[in-house]
């Protein structure tokens, strides 16, 4: 895939998801109903949602990105599970700091050590670790494959983020959109749901692009930079 | 010797990419803004009502200021790097 290939698809990717994200807000603010109990904070369900749902769709692409780069030693692998543990931070800091804003409204809490919550802030910190260590080696390739074990490692926390709810006793309700005998939300809700899931991830997916882009790049100028000091 | 003149902060000209940042920054922010709700709550303020709002705003304007805060990161990546190469 060339480097201009990356760009354009980056830019119309991006210009779709920036559309959907716009178009989202509208449903959010003046189409979708409120909800009886919870009132207007409950339209910070829709954020938190999207960004867990996200961000962990970006850790879901780091472990098979590590995985892959420990049995194909290839960058390109290791580059693109950089940009997308990057990715998946962003949008999990966004449902992490959304979620406690609507805690504090619904369970009269900002925060609670409850599993899924744990579990969460848990993943969050392990793929900051997984950006944090490849810098922290002399050995730039060992800094990698660290961070690939991490990646793979830190994918097991993923499945159980989900599970937790109905494994533990949790302050968190049980799924509403992924249950075994259907969304349990109104129409209105669920469409709303479903279009930041998508908006979210086709953005997500965007980003990404621009940021493997601007490895790709680096990677270039670093090669460029080696070779010019080699013949000097 | 040269005097170095301070250069004033009003001359300074934004970057094109800070200014279409600083755009969408601003339609993000303004599509945020939920009139309608406002206005059918307005009678019935509570304190309690109108802590709602503030939550929701907050939730929504720190999403897109987290979300802005990493393309600006990136654009000025790309930018550092194309310099760079050039």
């Amino acid at each position: 895939m060339s480097l201009r290939s990356i760009r354009q698809g980056a830019l119309i990717l991006g210009f779709l998801g920036v559309g959907l994200t716009l178009l989202f807000h509208w449903m959010v603010f003046f189409w979708v109903s409120t909800e009886a109990t919870l009132g207007i904070s409950q339209r910070i369900f829709y954020i938190h949602v999207a960004g867990m749902w996200t961000g962990m769709l970006a850790f879901i692409v780091v472990a098979v990105c590590s995985a892959m780069f420990l049995w194909l030693r290839d960058d390109r692998l290791d580059q693109i599970g950089q940009a997308a543990a990057e990715g998946g931070l962003i949008f999990f800091a966004v449902g992490l700091t959304a979620g406690p804003l609507w805690a504090r409204l619904a369970w009269g809490t900002w925060w609670t050590w409850e599993p899924r919550l744990t579990l969460s802030l848990l993943a969050f910190f392990v793929y900051f670790g997984y950006l944090m260590v490849r810098g922290a080696t002399e050995n730039r390739e060992r800094g990698k494959t660290f961070a690939a074990v991490i990646g793979v490692v830190g994918a097991i926390n993923i499945p159980l983020i989900h599970v937790s709810v109905l494994w533990f006793r949790s302050l968190h309700p049980e799924p509403v959109v992924a249950r075994t005998d259907g969304p349990a939300l109104p129409a209105d809700m669920l469409i709303t749901m479903l279009t930041a899931l998508l908006a979210w991830t086709v953005l997500l997916f965007a980003l990404i692009l621009l940021r493997y882009g601007a490895a790709r790049l680096e990677a270039r100028a670093e090669e460029r930079a080696l070779q010019r000091g080699a013949t000097v | 010797m040269k005097s170095r003149v301070p250069r004033p902060l009003l001359h300074a000209r934004p970057s094109g990419a800070g200014m279409i940042a600083g755009t969408m920054l601003l339609i993000g922010v303004a599509s945020m803004i939920p009139l309608e709700l406002f206005a059918q709550a307005a009678p019935a303020a509570t304190r309690l009502e109108m802590r709602h709002f503030w939550h929701v705003f907050i939730a929504y304007a720190l999403a897109w200021v987290i979300l802005f805060g990493w393309v600006l990161s990136i654009l000025k990546r790309l930018r550092r790097v194309e310099e760079k190469l050039d």
